[in-house]
């Protein structure tokens, strides 16, 4: 099984043009397996596709995704409503899936967190042909601030111990920070379903040939 | 932070292969690497390799990071 984790950068390459060929080039020539993406725009759509970028990437890759939201805006002013967050995509169904914005009285009781871009982690869990299930997270902490990365860090270590006890396997792929600039955001799916704390978007596609 | 994660029990992939001073993250003035795939112990062995793909380019200002595991 081949893992992969990926900034995508907003669908914006390090130039500043739109990047979902090049990204769906680079995913298919690495031929993963799981796929964890950061910094997601949903429903976006870019160039290159006349669809939400991540849902033509899916497509293209004969994968099935989910998407995490960290930050949401409404719709308003003739502007769609959309999302910005992580992403997995698997060549197996994931058969659920939840988010977690990482935030926590208990664990930032100097409310430090709510001078940060808010953050998540993202859960999926797969299973495969013969039956297994194997759970994945995907999280991107912040960028500017060691003490701010450890308190999200210790808020995801909250879910993860929930839910990577007893037989199921789990790995965590994380950007723990990146240095530069903020991003903004965006989003919204086809398909979905309300999971306590955040709503998460699934869409189920055929498996890869 | 990968203090953090080790002592939670978790183990950077990457490290197991790779020598450190690799870059992820393409616009910092120096090398480092700030994507990372952690695992659970009981998965360590089943690693092949994992490493950073140079060959994305500028596809993003990132660099994808990838793994083959064996369960």
């Amino acid at each position: 099984m081949r893992i992969v984790t990926y900034n995508i950068h907003g669908w914006r390459s390090a130039d500043g043009h739109p990047n979902l060929d090049a990204v769906t080039d680079v995913l298919r020539t690495l031929n993963a397996d799981l796929i964890g993406l950061n910094e997601v725009f949903y429903p976006r759509v870019i160039q290159g596709s006349a669809r939400p970028a991540l849902e033509a990437l899916a497509e293209q890759l004969g994968m099935h995704f989910v998407f995490g939201p960290c930050l949401r805006w409404p719709a308003e002013h003739n502007m769609p409503a959309e999302a910005y967050g992580n992403a997995i995509l698997s060549r197996w169904p994931i058969i659920a899936n939840s988010a977690h914005h990482l935030t926590s009285k208990e664990e930032d009781p100097q409310n430090l967190l709510a001078k940060k871009e808010q953050r998540g982690l993202l859960e999926g869990r797969i299973r495969f042909e013969d039956g297994r299930t194997f759970t994945v997270y995907q999280t991107h902490l912040d960028h500017t601030d060691e003490t701010v990365r450890a308190i999200q860090l210790r808020i995801a270590r909250t879910w993860l111990c929930v839910t990577a006890t007893g037989p199921i396997s789990s790995w965590a792929t994380s950007t723990l920070s990146r240095p530069g600039t903020s991003p903004t955001m965006r989003m919204i799916g086809r398909r979905s379903w309300p999971i306590p704390l955040v709503r998460t978007w699934q869409a189920m596609r055929g498996g890869r040939k | 932070m990968i203090a953090q994660m080790e002592k939670a029990g978790y183990v950077d992939a990457y490290r197991r292969f790779a020598p450190a001073g690799e870059r992820s993250f393409l616009t910092s003035e120096v090398p480092i690497r700030i994507d990372y795939i952690f695992s659970s112990q009981s998965l360590v062995d089943g690693f092949q390799n994992c490493q950073i793909w140079p060959a994305a380019g500028r596809a993003s200002d990132h660099l994808p990071v990838f793994a083959d595991l064996t369960l």
